[in-house]
């Protein structure tokens, strides 16, 4: 297991949302690429066009030179309620990895409208960070033959440099399709261990998820598997953990994330739990996790890393907690 | 015709005349018709009448017969819905005779006595201070008398209040033409004076219906001390009395009846030296045919016996405790002709005749015994009855318990058997022989609707063949199940398998198990078999409680900016209601599923939103030196029919039709369903909580392509939100909400408004206190939710000029 830290550089703050989606997403990854033997799962990586992400009006245009709305087909002047209102979806892709199969487009561009909701109860996980607006890595199951936002099924947004990854998982998967099934031998149980541990990040968290769902960790695994693991791998594990605190319990889950995160040493490796607990919190307002578990956490973090670094702030942290406005 | 009013007479001279007058003032605009039955009235009365009311039709006897034959004759004649009979010396007040005819309506045609005021026929006047209201009559010796309103028993019938009479006074009262067909009428056998009224109104009580009493309607009579203008001889009023007892009574009480009436009637008769009783009785088998052709018809399809009409009434006499007590009352065979009673005869007993060849535990059973000279057979049971024993030619028991029973009698050297079933009903509520779950709840308003409770029923004991029943609920807290259905008819099978009933809560409980079940054995005034207490379960101190949140602003998300309460909410609700009676288990499985929760609609919903800070992207292919105009702010409009109300659960259907609900997915507060308070056992103590803050999803910017000439030259990105406005009606509700069914119910409501604007300070929802649940929350989604506007718009008339480099 070796890590990199979370890191800083060059991020706006959109791409704290890029950190919460690829959590959540890699925390729910489903790759099973036996299930759907005639598609093809990629990674592509995405260059959304610059007004990929703006509301419009579908099939409308602005003329030019008399700043009229028209119809962009026709050029003919159209009343604007005659058109729907929607979002656009615009860019290119190219596939940086293919499995099963060398055949197919290597690159490719997309073009959609998605509707514009009136009523958001919460954010989903396209609210955090869209890929097909605002562009990243994703691992997808493709079907050029469908259209639209369809051509693209089971899209996960990969953290940055997890690429790599994905075809250790394929193989894995190819080599043993019920890796993640249950039910869990001993032996079994062990070799997901050995994985939870190993170098495959993704591999590490599928095999993490399945074990937990199991009932196989316990709290002194799960302390010890977080505190083995570093940057984004610690926030998907932590989320992991967060998204089922029944199988702990919310009291042996608040205490052992506690004891994780006093037993932290360094101020950088508070931020993949800050994280998970953020994105928990964003996405499942409603579960213990956020509503007490969460809050109380992150204060606890914020509390340690200012005792540890001697009240020098973790810019990192301190934009978790100003840009998504936890606390 | 809805009504005819009859007017019975005979030599009424012009009482008669002012009767008619009275009546037709009385009567107003009444679509009815004027019947005289004159009774061969010799003072030209009856002619005076017919010249003066051509409207009146105008039927006579030729000779006297009495007053039931005439008013049976004008009854035959009568054409309306309802029958008002009046005497021929009556004084309606107001407009009483309007009313009655709307009392027989009402009470769907039974029968409706007025107060009865003595009327001063020299004055045409009524002494209103000298009233009778309801009738009594002794069973024994036919006397009458008056009774008191705080004698009778008040019932209600359609709102409106009326009393059970015991009898009535044929002087005055109206009945549906229906029931005085199924009644047999007037019986036209009686003779001259008397009973008729007595006879007719014991008719009608056996035959299952009622005679009930409208005091409001007031009509005078003129009553007499004594007989003015026509002589009664004293035998046809017993032969009167034997026709109406002989129709009436059951064959033992007949028995007894006929001898006690014969002892007080031994006296002499002028003119008929055989006495009073053996002329009386002489009369009597001369119409005998005719009365027991009436009595065929009465006691075959009677659903009531005199024995109930004795208790229900408070007479002494028939009692069954009396007919039991072995010796105390002797019957007497049907005299075959008046005279002292024949000597005893040997006894000759050839067998028992039983009213049922099965019995309910408590069921008084009857049995005759067979042949001769039977008045001596001594009867017993094994197991023993209640009682165990008796003797004379009738024997009634009963017993307490299921299994088969043996009644012996015996006479001299002659013992008979008869064997009898006696069985019992179970009945279960939610089917199931469990008492915690004897629950159903109260019907619901918003939306109507029921929650009915499947039941069962069967014999128990060794049945023989199978049992109807007739389900009823004396106390109207319960239906089975549809609003109409008061009764339900039950056939249980002898094998002892279940048959099913439904019950629905119509009115709510005061206390646990005061909705009672009745089982009727055949009819719904048979005997009552057994009983089964329900709780109808209601809910009362339900609140929706909102609270206002925080002021709207443009915050910067992850996602971009959005116009929204943050930290917090627009509103938080809070929604609770208390289950009643008190000592409800809410751990009972009607109950165990039944939660309160939030519902919310939407209605009136509009919103705007304006991007500024243009910028221009160009396409590749488009020629340096293009230049376009680009609005320096556009705005878009969106607005829904007012008239479209949604449900709001923010679109989410795994929570629907709440607006919030736990362990569903994208659930927002986990206490947004609580048990209901006030349980005895598996309440809650807490609201049920949730929140809502209406944001905007508003995409951090807008664009539109750009053309030139028809061509497409790029793109315009206006990626500044600058301002937003959002208008929305809201109405939250406390609902009851089963997790099983989905079914939910509408107790309270309370509404809030947004009218929000990004460019105003401290905007925010206004919320109003609860009330009273008005309409039924929307559930699904409104076929008609899109916007019926749209509109994009440049803001202003200023814009920014791009060349392309």
């Amino acid at each position: 297991m070796n890590d990199p830290e979370l890191q800083l550089a060059q991020r706006k703050p959109e791409q704290y949302g890029y950190d919460a989606r690829a959590t959540r997403d890699m925390a729910t990854v489903q790759f099973i690429p036996a299930k759907m033997p005639s598609e093809q799962w990629l990674v592509l990586s995405i260059s959304p066009a610059a007004h990929s992400g703006s509301a419009t009006l579908v099939g409308g245009a602005i003329d030019g030179t008399t700043g009229r709305i028209i119809d962009a087909s026709s050029g003919k002047p159209v009343e604007p309620s005659a058109l729907p209102r929607g979002v656009v979806q615009e860019g290119s892709w190219v596939a940086t990895m293919r499995f099963g199969s060398a055949a197919g487009k290597r690159r490719g561009s997309y073009h959609w409208f998605d509707d514009l909701p009136t009523h958001v109860r919460k954010l989903s996980a396209n609210d955090l960070y869209n890929p097909f607006s605002r562009g990243g890595e994703v691992l997808c199951r493709h079907n050029p033959q469908l259209q639209g936002s369809r051509e693209f099924d089971s899209v996960s947004l990969l953290p940055e440099k997890w690429d790599v990854h994905a075809r250790g998982v394929f193989e894995a998967l190819r080599k043993d399709s019920e890796l993640f099934s249950a039910p869990l031998s001993p032996s079994k149980q062990t070799h997901l261990q050995a994985l939870v541990e190993g170098d495959n990040a993704i591999l590490s968290a599928m095999a993490f998820r399945t074990l937990i769902e199991a009932g196989k960790i316990d709290r002194k695994a799960l302390r010890a598997n977080l505190t083995k693991a570093q940057g984004y791998r610690r926030a998907v594990f932590a989320y992991v953990a967060l998204a089922h605190p029944k199988l702990l319990g919310e009291a042996a889950l608040e205490e052992e994330l506690t004891r994780v995160i006093e037993a932290t040493r360094r101020v950088p490796d508070h931020r993949g739990i800050a994280l998970a607990l953020a994105t928990t919190t964003l996405l499942h307002p409603e579960s213990p996790a956020s509503r007490s578990v969460g809050r109380k956490l992150l204060s606890h973090i914020r509390r340690h890393s200012n005792q540890i670094s001697k009240a020098k702030k973790d810019p990192y942290l301190e934009q978790i907690f100003t840009v998504l406005q936890i606390l | 015709m809805r009504a005819s009013l009859i007017v019975a007479c005979h030599n009424e001279g012009t009482a008669l005349g002012k009767t008619l007058e009275s009546c037709i003032e009385s009567a107003g605009n009444l679509d009815y018709e004027i019947v005289v039955a004159d009774d061969a009235s010799t003072d030209g009365s009856a002619e005076n009448v017919e010249r003066r009311f051509p409207q009146a039709r105008i039927h006579r006897h030729n000779q006297r017969r009495g007053a039931s034959p005439t008013k049976a004759m004008g009854a035959r004649h009568a054409r309306g819905e309802v029958l008002l009979f009046l005497d021929g010396h009556c004084l309606p007040e107001g407009n009483a005779l309007v009313r009655l005819v709307e009392d027989v309506e009402r009470v769907r045609g039974e029968v409706v006595t007025p107060q009865i005021a003595a009327l001063d026929t020299n004055r045409w006047r009524n002494a209103l201070n000298q009233v009778g209201n309801g009738y009594h009559f002794d069973l024994l010796t036919f006397q009458c008398s008056w009774q008191r309103l705080d004698q009778m028993r008040a019932v209600f019938e359609s709102g409106w209040k009326f009393y059970e009479s015991a009898a009535l006074i044929g002087c005055a009262f109206a009945v549906g033409r229906a029931l005085y067909d199924r009644l047999w009428g007037f019986d036209p056998h009686m003779s001259f004076y008397g009973v008729e009224d007595l006879d007719f109104a014991l008719k009608c009580w056996l035959m299952g219906h009622r005679v009930l009493h409208d005091p409001s309607a007031v009509i005078g009579h003129k009553f007499q001390n004594q007989f003015e203008r026509y002589a009664v001889p004293a035998e046809h009023v017993v032969v009167n009395e034997l026709r109406a007892a002989r129709k009436n009574f059951s064959s033992s009480v007949w028995d007894d009846w006929v001898e006690q009436r014969r002892m007080r009637s031994l006296g002499p008769l002028a003119e008929h030296p055989e006495g009073l009783w053996a002329r009386a009785w002489s009369l009597f088998e001369e119409g005998r045919p005719s009365a027991e052709q009436e009595r065929s018809y009465l006691q075959s399809r009677r659903t009531r016996d005199e024995f109930w009409y004795a208790e229900r009434f408070g007479l002494a006499w028939p009692r069954l405790e009396s007919i039991q007590r072995a010796g105390q009352i002797r019957y007497s065979l049907p005299s075959p002709s008046p005279g002292p009673s024949p000597s005893p005869a040997p006894c000759n007993l050839t067998g028992i005749e039983a009213s049922n060849v099965q019995l309910y535990i408590g069921e008084p059973g009857m049995f005759i015994a067979k042949g001769s000279n039977v008045s001596g057979v001594q009867w017993s049971t094994t197991p023993a009855g209640n009682p165990a024993t008796g003797s004379g030619a009738n024997f009634k028991t009963r017993w307490s318990a299921t299994g088969t029973v043996t009644v012996t009698a015996t006479c001299g050297s002659t013992t008979k058997t008869f064997s009898v079933r006696i069985v019992a009903i179970e009945v279960q509520i939610n089917n199931t022989a469990a008492t915690n779950d004897d629950l159903v709840a109260l019907k619901c308003d918003f939306p109507p609707q029921r929650f009915n409770v499947n039941c069962q029923a069967r014999l128990l004991g060794p049945a023989a063949v199978a049992g109807n029943v007739v389900l009823t609920n004396p106390d109207g807290r319960l239906r089975f199940p549809n609003p109409a259905n008061t009764t339900v008819a039950l056939t249980l099978a002898a094998n002892g398998a279940f048959s099913a009933f439904q019950i629905s809560g119509e009115s709510a409980s005061a206390a646990l198990g005061d909705a009672v079940i009745q089982l009727h054995e055949d009819s719904a005034t048979g005997f009552v078999i057994t009983q089964k207490s329900v709780t109808v379960f209601s809910f009362d101190q339900a609140k929706i409680t909102l609270n206002q949140g925080g002021n709207y602003a443009i915050v910067n998300l992850p996602t971009g900016p959005s116009y929204t309460v943050n930290p917090g909410n627009a509103v938080t609700f809070s929604s609770i209601a208390r289950i009643r009676p008190a000592g409800i288990n809410c751990t009972a499985p009607q109950v165990a599923n039944l939660n309160i929760g939030i519902m919310q609609e939407s209605s009136n919903f509009s919103s705007q939103q304006v991007w500024d800070t243009p910028t221009m992207n160009w396409l590749p292919a488009t020629a340096s030196g293009t230049a376009v105009d680009v609005a320096l702010s556009m705005s878009q409009n969106t607005v829904y029919a007012p008239a479209v109300v949604q449900p709001v659960a923010d679109t989410e259907t795994t929570v629907a039709p709440l607006y919030d609900q736990p362990n569903k997915p994208d659930t927002l507060d986990p206490n947004s369903l609580q048990r209901p308070i006030g349980c005895q056992a598996g309440g809650a103590s807490a609201n049920a909580t949730s929140f809502d803050t209406p944001s905007d999803p508003a995409p951090p910017t807008f664009s539109l392509p750009i053309q030139v000439a028809g061509v497409t030259v790029g793109n315009a990105v206006w990626g500044h939100l600058v301002k937003v406005v959002r208008k929305e009606h809201f109405r939250t509700f406390c609902v009851l909400f089963n997790t099983n069914t989905q079914q939910f119910c509408a107790f309270r409501q309370a509404t809030w408004d947004l009218n929000v604007d990004s460019s105003a300070l401290n905007q925010h929802a206004v919320v109003n206190a609860d009330g009273a649940a008005a309409a039924t929350p929307a559930t699904g989604v409104s076929a008609n939710h899109a916007p019926t506007a749209v509109t994009t718009t440049p803001v202003g008339a200023g814009t920014q000029h791009f060349v392309k480099p």
